[in-house]
């Protein structure tokens, strides 16, 4: 039930997350790069936003795999409470601003309506994302404070 | 649940770096039990066991048995 010598395992696995993790910033940087510097053209974006989802996929497998049960733990409890805090903060923000973009959305219907999905779609996945994240990292700094 | 981890890492001059290697676990979750802010899983409760060579009971009791023997 209980291995004591596993530290060389561990290791291993250090070393994969940190290369995935490698990856992950290397293809990120290439993006940036190729957004904001048109490095190169735009069928390319598509294959670099591939390769930096499987990266870091990747390298938050094998970060997952270096991680203890106690550390487990908090970062499940600051995902849930920390990501459902800032998902209220999403809802908040939504139903706010819900009034004007059922009227912006309305008005809207006239111009290039595959440009109106895009920038709905990009500020509706910001608006998920972006406060659970927030919070998520918020709980988890708590957390490692009162352990430290 | 209450633990004599502080206790048994004291009398081995052992500091929490030194068991949570001896663990395979971070510092932080050490310290996280020793301070009863986390109470580990039964794996993880003979792996410590086996470390300071006693059984579980013998390092880790309930709240209301430890209340009960004071």
């Amino acid at each position: 039930m209980t291995q004591l010598a596993d530290t060389p395992r561990r290791s291993l696995r250090e070393r994969r997350k940190n290369l995935f993790t490698l990856l992950t910033c290397v293809f990120a940087l290439l993006y940036l790069a190729s957004v904001f510097a048109d490095v190169f053209v735009d069928a390319n974006l598509f294959w670099l936003s591939a390769a930096i989802v499987v990266a870091m996929t990747a390298s938050t497998f094998g970060w997952g795999r270096t991680l203890d049960e106690a550390q487990l733990k908090a970062h499940y409890q600051a995902w849930f409470w920390g990501g459902s805090v800032g998902l209220m903060v999403s809802s908040l923000i939504f139903l706010a601003l819900l009034p004007t973009m059922m009227s912006s959305g309305i008005a809207a219907l006239g111009d290039d309506i595959a440009d109106v999905a895009t920038m709905s779609f990009t500020a509706g996945f910001v608006l998920a994302i972006l406060p659970a994240t927030l919070g998520y990292l918020v709980w988890w700094a708590v957390l490692w404070m009162r352990n430290r | 649940m209450r633990n004599r981890l502080k206790v048994l890492r004291a009398e081995r001059n052992w500091s929490q770096a030194d068991l949570a290697e001896k663990l395979d676990v971070s510092r932080q979750s050490v310290n996280a039990i020793e301070t009863g802010k986390y109470d580990p899983s039964l794996p993880l409760a003979f792996k410590i066991a086996t470390v300071f060579g006693m059984s579980i009971e013998q390092i880790f009791s309930a709240d209301d048995v430890a209340q009960a023997a004071e």
